[in-house]
């Protein structure tokens, strides 16, 4: 069991680190302060995997990011998956743990999917309890991410970005706001992206996501299969101007590029902060975690 | 078939996302439709967007955790396959890792009789090296000094340990010939019938497989079950019993067995 914390994450950005290219990270133990991994590839008992987030997190700051909680579910909080991301948080000791403001089953049926949730109090007040009964468990604070949706439920009693504030406020997590994920929100269901992020409290970020997209019929799906678009370059600029520097992650899970490719696109996420006016040298992530 | 609204309107959030599954797997839900808000796409082709994405990622997953199969099936068949199987067998958790666990099962249900039966038994490989592959680690070495030293009316009570990554596998079909050519990037063949024993287990250098003569896997099971020594040598066929030594001698080195505990069930097992 490692004796110390990961290394902290700064404001300046970082990788999706995965299995393809564990080797050769390894190998070329690249100039980069941060790495993010799923947290379920790694909810193994032992083996390869293990091995390799427990060489990685000796010199790299460490984030958790979980794609299979089901925090907006109305299943209940699957106990064996809360274990074993416990022991993988006890082991790792990670930088920041995050998940999504989504849900993924019903009636025991896994979907695996980040899928909608309807913008009403009773969800607002179910998704807060469940926030904050991970959080409880976990014995630390979390982030919890904004979806890309591609429809959206009727009867909405508030914006999205207005859910996803109180959500914050209330469970007392912090935000990992995915700017990509904003756009392709904004542009599939024809709201202004801009009033999304000025509705975001700088306080509650704790951390941004930057990824490619793909139009399909006139709609834009989430696919992290290409690098990060123009436009979403442009909201991203605005995002640091709003809220200041935050660690920021180039994911890329599909059609996956070469590591020297996805360092490239992480060196131009601290480009483009540095022209939006920020010098993302301060390690920042203790304002929410 | 659209529900009357004020049914949909009435959908708490259990039902909504009930409804949402049915559809997505099943394309079953009363009143899923009109609590989609349209905004220039209408409700089927947004819930299609969610299917896709679905039906791929459990698709992907199948297909990290089963190449040797994808590879005798071709892609078509395969994605055909996981679909299928899917809505038999849907993901019961938000590890994809367990997506895989009924799929040989399902293959051997399905298969049955068929040219392809083959198959299930490349399934089962696959799977037990999924299972090698996650297992626990383990650097134990069991101390024959201090197995030595156990008095001689308590050994029959002795349990053995095998490494956590350790899998036993008997299949009606030639497979491990298959999966080893897949292993050298070449062409796969459909496997002949054989009776194959088969050992699945994970080193430094990634899983091997191993083949087991008759003897050595009815010992071997005979421990996993958590049989006790004494136990372990009656599952031996009778005339073979005196090679108890040279069975101990081979999977104490080959890393196989761990260590030992004298007397009792091992720590975990569940007693009545």
């Amino acid at each position: 069991m490692p004796a110390t914390a990961s290394r902290p994450i700064p404001a300046q950005a970082g990788i999706g680190l995965r299995s393809t290219h564990h080797n050769e990270f390894l190998a070329r133990r690249p100039n980069l302060p941060w790495v993010e991994v799923h947290s379920e590839n790694f909810f193994a008992d032992g083996g390869r995997q293990l091995q390799v987030l427990d060489a990685v997190r000796r010199d790299y700051g460490v984030s958790l990011h979980g794609v299979g909680l089901s925090l907006g579910g109305s299943d209940p909080l699957d106990p064996e998956h809360l274990r074993r991301l416990r022991r993988l948080v006890q082991r790792v000791e990670p930088a920041l743990v995050s998940e999504h403001v989504c849900w993924g089953s019903a009636d025991g049926i896994f979907l695996n999917d980040l899928l909608p949730m309807p913008y009403t109090e009773v969800a607002l007040r179910h998704l807060a309890a469940r926030v904050s009964a991970v959080q409880e468990f976990l014995g630390r604070p979390i982030l919890v991410e904004n979806v890309s949706s591609y429809l959206e439920f009727d009867g909405a009693e508030m914006t999205e970005w207005d859910f996803l504030v109180q959500l914050a406020r209330r469970a007392g997590c912090g935000i990992l706001l995915d700017v990509n994920n904003i756009y392709v929100s904004a542009e599939n269901h024809g709201f202004p992206a801009h009033n999304y992020l000025r509705a975001i409290p700088a306080e509650l970020v704790g951390e941004i996501h930057l990824a490619g997209h793909t139009a399909v019929d006139g709609i834009l799906i989430d696919t992290h299969s290409a690098p990060v678009t123009d436009a979403v370059w442009a909201l991203y600029r605005e995002a640091v101007q709003l809220l200041g520097p935050v660690p920021t992650l180039i994911e890329w899970d599909a059609e996956l590029p070469t590591l020297e490719r996805l360092l490239a696109e992480a060196t131009r996420a601290d480009e483009q902060a540095s022209l939006a006016g920020c010098s993302n040298r301060e390690v920042i992530h203790a304002r929410v975690a | 078939m659209p529900a009357s609204p004020d049914t949909a309107h009435d959908l708490g959030l259990q039902d909504l996302q009930r409804q949402f599954v049915q559809e997505i797997l099943y394309r079953k839900s009363d009143g899923l439709r009109s609590q989609v808000v349209a905004n220039g796409l209408d409700a089927e082709r947004r819930l299609a967007i969610y299917r896709t994405n679905t039906r791929e990622t459990f698709a992907l997953a199948l297909e990290a955790a089963f190449p040797v199969l994808l590879a005798c099936m071709g892609g078509e068949q395969f994605r055909s396959l996981a679909w299928t199987f899917q809505r038999a067998w849907p993901s019961p958790a938000g590890n994809l890792f367990h997506v895989g666990a009924r799929l040989p099962g399902f293959l051997a249900d399905h298969l049955r009789g068929t040219e392809e039966e083959y198959l299930s038994d490349v399934a089962r490989l696959e799977w037990c090296v999924q299972e090698a592959l996650v297992a626990a680690d383990s650097s134990s070495v069991l101390d024959l000094t201090a197995l030595a030293a156990v008095p001689p009316d308590s050994q029959g009570e002795l349990r053995f340990v095998m490494h956590p990554s350790v899998g036993l596998l008997r299949t009606d079909y030639g497979v491990f010939a298959l999966w080893e050519a897949h292993q050298a990037g070449q062409p796969v063949e459909p496997a002949p019938r054989l009776t194959e024993c088969l050992l699945v287990r994970r080193l430094a250098e990634g899983v091997q497989l191993q083949r087991l003569a008759t003897l050595d896997i009815l010992w071997l099971e005979a421990l996993q079950d958590g049989g006790t020594l004494g136990e372990s040598i009656a599952a031996l066929p009778t005339g073979e019993q005196d090679q108890l030594g040279a069975l101990l001698v081979r999977w104490v080195a080959a890393g196989v067995i761990t260590d030992f505990a004298s007397g009792g069930p091992l720590a975990g097992e569940v007693t009545t």
